[in-house]
């Protein structure tokens, strides 16, 4: 019987290949880059008539639908906004243990409730930035003012060409999320212009 | 007096100024090795080598000196770099010296100081202002042939390089409560109480250093010399969290919004960009970007050694540099003063002319030598490349190899301006302040108008207070520093001094003289906005900086009105010069557009592929195998897959997750055939309308479960399809219960076509049930492989062979690929790129972009049956439109050629035969075309006008672009298996 099993590739396999690039100084690099494939997403997508509904029964199993910009953690959960209607779980754990777990509090059938629960643990990429320069780094590819996205804040915006989600976990630390197919350009944009801080493939 | 010593009359000071002595610098200026010190501008640096012809006229090329000390220089425009790395039109003013620079000067040969078109000096009395709207019209014919050509040639100044600019650039955005322009003492106080305030705040200056006036004047603050305030206020400035000091930033345009455009130069750096665009969001803008000195405009004013009194002062105080030996100061104000004294306090020789008729020297001046002619205008000058003697009204003659200007000074207004506000003219200051303001600005300092520094130290203030209170915040308790100069300068306008007007110089980079901009009132360009463009006084990099306001004052004479009722220009950006790679960034060359890779691109470049772009995606075209052209692989691959079994990366295509109890009722509605029956477990093919009947997008579209749709698209119409759904979504039918949600980029897809297709997929899921009766044509099934991984499985042909589309999560796409491959190696599976698919698809007659082309009807595709009669859907009323049911309309039909095998080209245009190849004759077009390694020969499809009546009929296939005429046969679209028993078996 042949070996039916699949290894998952990251579309960063070859972009973020570990090491110090530019003007790393003695301090160390400005910025890190880490590839977050160990975190699920899953988008949870609520009609407006629905969403008091669903709110209630998230938080019922201990989860939160956050206002406009803002992050919620719960545990190892954690659910962002990420655009009108729509938030992103994630957590480090598999796909179908995340969605499971989100569909649970709908009594397993969150279509009938207004809720659409979709898998995107591949169709985003989690790139989490973080150092010093990281403000500085950022100001150069997103028109959001940094001042204001302070620590589980999030923001839609863009970066470079491509759209993004930007959830600040730490001061000096966000975790980004972009289409896979731009993964690889946004990653080279930010490379490119972190080579005057020295930065890390982590 | 005495004779002076070498030391005495070289042009650099031994001590003084701000330069750093210990830090020479070299660098070139026309080939010539000249040294001058870290600190410098290259004017200074120019001037401090005795070098004052620093550039040609525009249009007749009189020998130009420096003039000024900032932006306002009109005359030194240099080009800067070597090979590729050259950059125009650049004035010398603005220019920090650095070690090596390389400089030239333009619009000059062979030489600056011998210029033969110079010659054309002698013609200006036929140039005056509009000269090109009345010459040059005769012969007609002569324009394209002589006058153009020989215009082009001459006009411009520098010339860029046409290699490609090696240098990077960068893009960036800003926000802050309160942005400050300018560093002088009013944007170094606005900066320094806001940010005390913890305010945001931006300061943003074009210098170098920070201290705008302070370090050109020798003014004290609190007792001592001002730059000894800048630097404890830089220092402090530098240590507050919530402030960001920007010198080497131009702020050149302000938008909309308080948004502004900033240009920053960064030092020379192995990892750093050239420059930085930055777009700034302001909460506030403070405006303190000084004022610029005029001239007085007279009879021979353009000599080189013919300067502003400012930038007399600026190069001798801050840059330690005598501009001359012997100086003549012309003013009609008291800044003439502070000149001849500074002047004289350097061991220079000066005579001050000034127009007042009751001026008296004060007390500052005692002891000086200093002679006063008072009531006395400067009417001539001598001297060729370099001022020797000017003459005054009353026949004095003075000899000279400096003078100084001091004509009264020009807020800038320009970026206030940009807002759409309207700079109001101050009858007792005699000059354009700012008006009443549009944006959420405010003026300070010299740039209101106000020019002493205590005045600029108090709006400085006033400001910061204001933004401080906008935002809630605490004001701190101010403690403003005393500066100690003297009291506003008392001055009489002077616009200019009569005479010969022909040679009376308003803008000296474009030849403008009096005599021009009176020419232009004459001939009825009257308004400041004709007359400027008529004459073209202040154009170019010059923006009106020098004598505009002189210019519109002898407008407002000649009107007979005054300079308030004539008005000024309106200012545009950039109020500085901008390089264009500031401006594209990173957008240029391969990173001009995002480049999107599919989950399998580094698999199919591990394989050889050649890639394609297919909008922002790169697509695998083909995969040639040694010694194999791209043509000779496509048909391998072809052949293999309609013999054998090829898998192919379709991931580009379009994915919509689509749930929700009334998905079927959405999907009625925007696709023409009927959904409300299909079952879970199996597909359709859907044809989508734009609302103006043509034929939008096709796809199938797959019930997974119960209100739980999987909708596919094409690669190129995917996003304009989930935009147009959740338009109807959110516009039109919001009641509707359904969510949609691109997951495009979540699932890789692979299309495994051919005859072992089955056999293939069989091993992957060897507990499934693949058979045609279990999973038959159109199935669609939900699997899961070891470790979890899901896997859906789509029996849907584009290829027209039994074939089947696999999704996993995009993350296994290139390890399915590859066990696909192991799977199928004794089955002769390979990959085949998009060259093969569409020889392929050509081969069944299936339609892609190339009959997608956003003109065509469902009817013209042949596919009025999927135009269901029993539902309403998008594009159904207007799809019934005359000219869209008109059944002559071209239609789809299969073309091969008739005689023979020649190659049929996609564009060619088809005529019936015997006609003339003209447009009248014109009945259809080849959309796609491809030779055919099935049946060996030419195919093609296209659209013929009623086509569909036409079969057997040979037309023509017209190419006239590139020269092929070629008789083919109509013939069905669908060459390969018409029955579809092969798909279907």
């Amino acid at each position: 019987m042949a070996d039916l099993t699949l290894a998952p590739v990251s579309p960063l396999a070859r972009a973020l290949t570990p090491g110090d690039v530019g003007a790393v100084g003695p301090g160390g690099p400005g910025v890190v880059f880490r590839d977050r494939r160990d975190l699920s997403l899953v988008t949870i997508q609520v009609r407006p008539d629905k969403q008091a509904a669903a709110r209630q029964a998230l938080e019922g199993a201990g989860f939160a639908l956050p206002p406009v910009g803002q992050a919620a953690r719960s545990g190892e959960v954690s659910v962002i906004w990420s655009a009108l209607d729509r938030w992103i779980a994630i957590a480090p754990w598999a796909p179908g243990e995340l969605h499971r777990t989100l569909a649970d509090p709908f009594g397993g059938d969150p279509r009938a409730r207004g809720v659409a629960l979709v898998d995107q643990s591949s169709g985003l990429f989690a790139l989490q930035v973080g150092g010093p320069k990281l403000d500085a780094l950022l100001a150069k590819g997103t028109p959001v003012d940094l001042h204001a996205l302070e620590t589980d804040r999030t923001a839609a915006t863009g970066i470079d060409h491509q759209p993004v989600t930007l959830w600040r976990i730490a001061p000096q630390t966000v975790l980004l999320l972009v289409g896979r197919a731009f993964a690889q350009d946004t990653l080279e944009f930010l490379q490119e212009m972190a080579l005057e801080y020295g930065y890390r493939n982590g | 007096m005495r004779d002076l010593s070498d030391t005495e009359t070289a042009p650099r000071l031994t001590q003084g100024g701000r330069i750093d002595r210990s830090r020479p610098l070299t660098f070139t200026f026309d080939g010539r090795t000249l040294t001058g010190f870290a600190g410098d501008t290259l004017a200074s640096a120019l001037l401090a080598n005795g070098i004052h012809l620093a550039g040609r006229s525009f249009k007749v090329h009189r020998p130009r000196g420096l003039v000024g000390h900032r932006e306002n220089e009109p005359n030194a425009l240099m080009r800067l770099g070597t090979g590729d790395r050259l950059t125009p039109n650049l004035p010398a003013t603005l220019v920090e010296l650095t070690d090596g620079l390389v400089a030239e000067s333009q619009n000059r040969w062979p030489s600056l100081k011998y210029d033969l078109q110079a010659a054309s000096g002698l013609l200006k009395p036929m140039f005056p202002a509009g000269f090109y709207y009345k010459t040059f019209m005769w012969p007609a014919a002569f324009w394209e042939k002589l006058y153009e050509p020989a215009i082009r040639r001459a006009a411009g100044l520098g010339r860029a390089t046409t290699a490609p600019d090696p240098d990077r650039y960068e893009r960036g955005f800003k926000h802050c409560d309160l942005l400050v322009v300018g560093a002088g003492p009013a944007g170094l106080t606005a900066a320094l109480w806001a940010g005390r305030a913890g305010l945001h705040v931006i300061l943003a200056d074009q210098d170098s250093e920070l201290g705008g006036s302070l370090l050109t004047e020798r003014s004290t603050i609190d007792g001592e010399p001002a730059s000894l305030w800048v630097d404890r206020v830089a220092g402090e400035l530098a240590r507050l969290d919530t402030v960001e000091v920007m010198p080497r930033t131009s702020v050149f345009g302000y938008y909309d919004h308080n948004i502004l455009g900033a240009v920053e130069r960064l030092p020379t750096a192995e990892h750093g960009a050239r420059e930085r665009y930055w777009r700034i969001e302001a909460g506030r803008v403070t405006l303190a970007a000084g004022a610029l000195e005029r001239p007085i405009p007279f009879p021979d004013n353009d000599r080189p050694g013919i300067m502003l009194a400012s930038a007399v002062r600026a190069y001798l105080n801050r840059w330690a540099v005598r501009t001359g030996t012997r100086a003549v100061v012309f003013a009609n104000n008291d800044d003439g003063f502070s000149t001849a004294r500074d002047l004289s306090q350097a061991g220079i020789a000066v005579t001050l002319v000034d127009s007042r008729a009751d001026a008296e020297l004060p007390r500052a001046l005692t002891g000086l030598e200093v002679t006063l002619h008072r009531g006395r205008t400067i009417v001539g000058s001598k001297g060729r490349h370099r001022v020797s003697a000017v003459t005054l009204d009353d026949g004095t003659r003075l000899p000279c190899d400096l003078v100084a200007v001091a004509g009264g000074w020009n807020p800038v207004v320009n970026l206030h301006s940009q807002t759409g506000a309207r700079p109001r003219w101050d009858s007792i200051r005699d000059c354009f302040v700012p008006g009443q303001p549009r944006q959420n600005e405010s003026s300070v300092g010299a740039c209101a108008g106000r020019f002493t520094t205590a005045e600029a130290i108090q709006d400085g203030a006033h400001a910061a207070v204001e933004a401080i209170r906008a935002l809630g915040k605490p004001v701190p308790e101010l403690d403003l520093p005393v500066p100690e100069d003297p009291p506003a300068g008392r001055g009489e306008a002077l616009w200019y001094v009569g005479g010969r007007d022909s040679h009376t110089f308003l803008d000296p980079q474009h030849d403008v003289t009096v005599a021009d901009v009176k020419l232009a009132h004459r001939e009825g360009y009257r308004s400041v906005e004709h007359m400027k463009r008529y004459t073209t006084l202040g154009m170019a990099t010059d923006q009106g900086r020098f004598g505009n306001v002189n210019g519109m004052a002898v407008m407002a004479e000649a009107r007979g009105l005054s300079v308030a009722e004539v008005g000024t220009t309106t200012f545009r950006p950039p109020y500085t010069p901008v390089s264009v790679g500031a401006l594209a960034g990173r957008k240029r060359q391969r990173t001009f557009m995002p480049l999107r890779r599919s989950p399998l691109h580094d698999w199919a470049a591990d394989r050889g592929a050649i890639f394609a772009e297919a909008g922002l995606w790169q697509r695998s075209r083909a995969f040639p195998q040694a010694g194999e052209s791209l043509r000779e692989a496509a048909f391998r691959e072809t052949t293999q897959t309609r013999t054998h079994v090829g898998i192919c990366d379709v991931s580009t295509l379009g994915k919509i997750d689509i749930q929700g109890p009334d998905a079927p009722e959405l999907l009625n509605r925007v696709y023409t055939n009927g959904w409300k029956r299909l079952a879970v477990g199996r597909a359709r093919y859907g044809l989508m309308l734009r609302e103006d009947g043509h034929v939008m997008d096709d796809g199938t579209t797959s019930c997974l479960a119960e209100g739980h749709y999987h909708m596919t698209t094409t690669t190129g119409q995917a996003p304009k399809v989930m935009s147009h759904l959740e338009w109807c979504l959110q516009a039109l039918w919001p009641e509707l219960d359904v969510q949609v949600q691109s997951v495009t980029d979540q699932w890789a897809g692979l299309a495994v076509a051919g005859p072992n297709s089955r056999a293939l997929l069989q091993r992957l899921l060897p507990g499934v049930d693949l058979s045609n009766a279990a999973f038959p044509f159109m199935g669609v099934g939900r699997y899961a492989l070891a470790g979890g991984v899901p896997l859906r499985l789509f029996r849907i042909s584009f290829s027209g062979e039994l074939a089947y589309e696999v999704n996993v999560p995009a993350d296994y796409g290139p390890a399915l690929a590859d066990k696909l491959l192991e799977l199928g190696e004794d089955l002769g599976a390979i990959p085949y790129g998009l060259e093969a698919l569409d020889v392929m698809r050509i081969e069944k007659g299936h339609v892609t972009a190339g009959e997608l082309d956003g003109r065509t009807t469902a009817a013209d595709l042949g596919m009025a049956g999927l135009m269901s009669s029993k539902k309403d859907f998008i594009g159904r009323v207007l799809a019934q439109r005359p000219g869209m049911a008109d059944p002559s309309r071209p239609r789809l039909v299969g073309l091969q050629c008739a005689d023979g095998d020649e190659r049929i080209r996609a564009g060619s245009h088809l005529l019936p035969t015997g006609t003339q190849t003209t447009i009248d004759f014109d009945e259809g077009w080849v959309s796609s075309a491809t030779w055919s390694p099935t049946f060996g020969r030419h195919i093609a499809l296209g659209f013929l006008k009623n086509g569909g009546e036409r079969m057997g009929e040979v037309v023509r296939a017209v190419d006239l672009v590139r020269g092929h005429d070629v008789q083919v046969e109509v013939v069905s679209p669908h060459f390969y298996d018409p029955e579809g028993t092969r798909q279907r078996g």
